[in-house]
């Protein structure tokens, strides 16, 4: 049996004395598209932080594809794919700088899907070779994500990775990330306030709130049954951005 | 009706108390009471030891003269790199009355400590025109080349005519210089000068306003990621060597990377430049003119290895700043496969990285300033004197050790205030050992000042491997 790409139990972390985690238990399957949603300062950029171990938790325990944390293998680090909310992008570097140095980094790099990929996404040859610090903001991100699918994982994190793109921008992410990654299998958690966007890509949705997972499960099964998802007094729920409203008042 | 903690509509008073606590604290949140407590202490220590040596009026002037130091540094390093930040152009354009609280404030705190310096130099001395002169220059052009003021070079001007006015000026002018009339004429200068600057330094929005951001940001590297004197080296000699590093796949140069720019390249170029410069100087004035050009240049080659030592010691104390500036990129690399998954392995590949990368510069900078000594004809003593001033400095190398996700990221003039500090302890040391033991002071003072930096180093490595996973650091603060 293949472990879960991410399993965790009773994760807790707190900013000064302020919980954000609260024994958070939550396991994502293997193949799995789920959207993180959750008000701002719920914690979902902690969340994903602590699933990749790049916060230290107070309490609980995580585990990627069945190895814990603290003693991921190189393997399965190779196997992880991560876009942070900023895309922090060795601004110092050029695009094509940037992308060798994480080839370098990682036993796997598709040179093809790269070269693929800054075509499409109007990265050009002049852009290419230009310090990242010049490049625009939605250049930038285009270029995070591209760095994060370039060695094809096979669980991706997505923290808000559309917020600094335009329309034409996120429709081109879009069908990149149902053609090009979940059509292979990869397991995804995608964190957006775009809701539009998670109902094109993600099937499975999960609510955080208070510091934990309140509401998880198939976004077309939460959507039919939002009457039992909400309290007696509120109404009921005809799309996910009412469900979002009401589970997360 | 619900009481705030702050009044609604301060004062003017009140203004200027918000937006000095609001530009200070960007170089350290207690900077204002650190300030206060070190301008009390040390004026009290300094004057207690005057009062009991030279006398009570001595005394009186260096009462006068040591907060208003104090405050010029604090001024020219804390206050105006925060104003300018808070001075963007949507708050210069839309938040009424803020630039010219702003400007006010920062022309009546630089004017206020020089009039305080002024006055205890009058009491120390007759003629302070000259000292005032480069308390001006050095205040005002460091604070306007922080600020990225075009033309902010000007400044040197009266920083290299003061330094040489005691060996050029006839003495007819160095008598000018000293009456009580050059101090009123020198004081009525410089407050254009300073209205100027400030004006310069905290613009009203407009194009001019984004031009300076984008120098200031071309000058410290784009969100200040990569920040070190002489960039544009570091950038270039990056280019160069990436691919080697890439195609050797050897993980520490990889983990450097992603610190910004290659810092030891631009200390090798901006000290080459310098120490160029001055061989070129010395070697022209020797060969083309009479020995007094010589005697001119050959006593400021202790203050040029002073200042390339100092040099030194600013760009340790950056080291943990620049760690904690690019957290960002740290986390992707803390994910890549290449890099130690074990905490202990990884920090003590960065505890390495950064140890080299200390000792090559310091073993840079310690050569440039004992070559630049050389060239300029220092020979026995004196050249040994700079060489000892080199292994003073050498306890600063442990500023970068640390446990770098606890570490708060503090301004860099707060670290390299410590940097300063831990350099003076080996020769506080040999003047202890010479006073009670009558040992030589250099040598005490160096062989401490090693000893020292040894075991600093041995325990900051240890403290390193033993600290929570260093990237990203500064995430524990």
């Amino acid at each position: 049996m293949t472990a879960s790409p991410i399993q965790m139990r009773g994760v807790a972390k707190r900013f000064d004395s302020k919980p954000v985690l609260d024994g958070l238990d939550w396991e994502v399957g293997q193949g799995q598209v789920i959207g993180l949603l959750g008000r701002n300062g719920a914690g979902k950029s902690t969340l994903m932080e602590c699933v990749l171990g790049l916060r230290e938790i107070d309490g609980g325990s995580v585990q990627l594809f069945g190895e814990p944390l603290d003693a991921l293998s190189d393997a399965t680090r190779a196997r992880i794919g991560y876009v942070p909310q900023k895309s922090d992008l060795f601004e110092w570097m050029t695009p094509l700088q940037m992308l060798a140095y994480f080839k370098a980094l990682y036993p796997r790099w598709n040179d093809a899907k790269v070269t693929g990929l800054l075509d499409r996404w109007g990265i050009d040859i002049a852009l290419r070779n230009k310090p990242i610090r010049r490049l625009s903001g939605g250049e930038q991100q285009r270029l995070s994500i591209i760095r994060a699918l370039a060695h094809e994982p096979e669980l991706l994190v997505l923290d808000e990775p559309v917020s600094a793109l335009d329309p034409a921008g996120r429709r081109d992410f879009l069908a990149e990330l149902i053609d090009g990654v979940i059509e292979r299998g990869t397991t995804v958690v995608f964190s957006t306030h775009i809701l539009t966007d998670l109902e094109r890509v993600a099937l499975d949705v999960a609510f955080l709130k208070g510091g934990r997972i309140v509401l998880e499960g198939d976004l077309d099964d939460l959507l039919d049954g939002a009457a039992n998802h909400v309290g007696p007094d509120a109404r009921t729920p005809r799309s996910l951005e009412d469900l979002f409203i009401e589970v997360t008042r | 009706m619900a009481r705030t903690a702050y009044p609604v509509h301060p004062g003017r008073l009140g203004q200027y108390g918000l937006l000095w606590h609001a530009a200070i604290a960007q170089a350290h949140p207690a900077a204002h009471t650190i300030l206060l407590w070190s301008m009390g202490l040390v004026t009290l220590f300094v004057t207690t030891a005057v009062a009991l040596g030279p006398g009570m009026s001595t005394a009186i002037g260096w009462a006068l003269c040591t907060p208003a130091v104090i405050m010029l540094f604090a001024w020219t390093m804390c206050f105006v790199p925060g104003a300018t930040s808070l001075n963007t152009p949507a708050s210069a354009q839309l938040a009424p009355g803020m630039r010219a609280r702003l400007f006010e404030l920062t022309v009546l705190l630089w004017g206020g400590a020089m009039v305080l310096l002024t006055a205890g130099l009058l009491v120390l001395q007759e003629g302070s025109a000259p000292m005032l002169l480069l308390a001006m220059a050095i205040t005002l052009g460091v604070a306007a080349g922080m600020g990225s003021v075009r033309g902010s070079w000007i400044m040197v001007l009266p920083l290299l005519g003061a330094s040489l006015a005691g060996k050029l000026a006839p003495p007819w002018l160095l008598d000018v210089l000293r009456s009580p009339a050059a101090t009123v004429v020198v004081v009525a200068t410089m407050i254009p000068c300073a209205v100027l600057v400030a004006r310069a330094l905290l613009p009203q929005a407009g194009d001019r306003h984004w031009d300076m951001l984008a120098h200031r940001a071309r000058m410290l590297g784009a969100g200040q990621k990569g920040f070190h004197s002489g960039g544009l080296a570091g950038f270039a000699w990056h280019g160069l060597t990436l691919e080697r590093d890439l195609a050797r796949r050897k993980p520490r140069p990889l983990l450097m990377r992603a610190l910004g720019p290659d810092i030891v390249a631009a200390t090798v170029a901006s000290g080459t430049v310098a120490g160029l410069t001055f061989a070129t100087m010395t070697y022209f004035g020797r060969s083309v003119t009479t020995a007094g050009v010589t005697e001119v240049l050959a006593p400021s080659a202790s203050a040029m290895s002073a200042l390339i030592l100092l040099s030194f010691l600013f760009q340790a104390g950056s080291v943990p700043s620049l760690v904690a500036r690019t957290r960002g990129e740290q986390a992707l690399l803390r994910l890549a496969p290449a890099m130690p998954a074990e905490a202990q392995r990884f920090n003590r590949m960065l505890a390495h990285g950064l140890l080299r990368q200390g000792l090559t510069i310091w073993a840079f900078v310690s050569a440039t300033a004992v070559l630049m000594a050389l060239v300029a004809g220092a020979r026995g003593n004196a050249l040994a004197a700079s060489a000892c001033m080199c292994c003073m400095i050498s306890p600063a190398i442990a500023l970068a050790l640390r446990d770098h996700a606890r570490a708060p990221s503090w301004s860099a003039i707060f670290y390299w205030l410590f940097a300063v500090g831990l350099s003076i302890t080996g020769p506080l040391a040999g003047a202890v050992l010479f006073m009670l033991f009558g040992q030589p002071f250099w040598a005490s003072a160096t062989i401490a000042s090693l000893v020292f930096a040894g075991l600093l180093v041995h325990r900051r490595l240890r403290l390193m491997e033993g600290a929570p996973f260093a990237f990203p650091a500064a995430r524990l603060d």
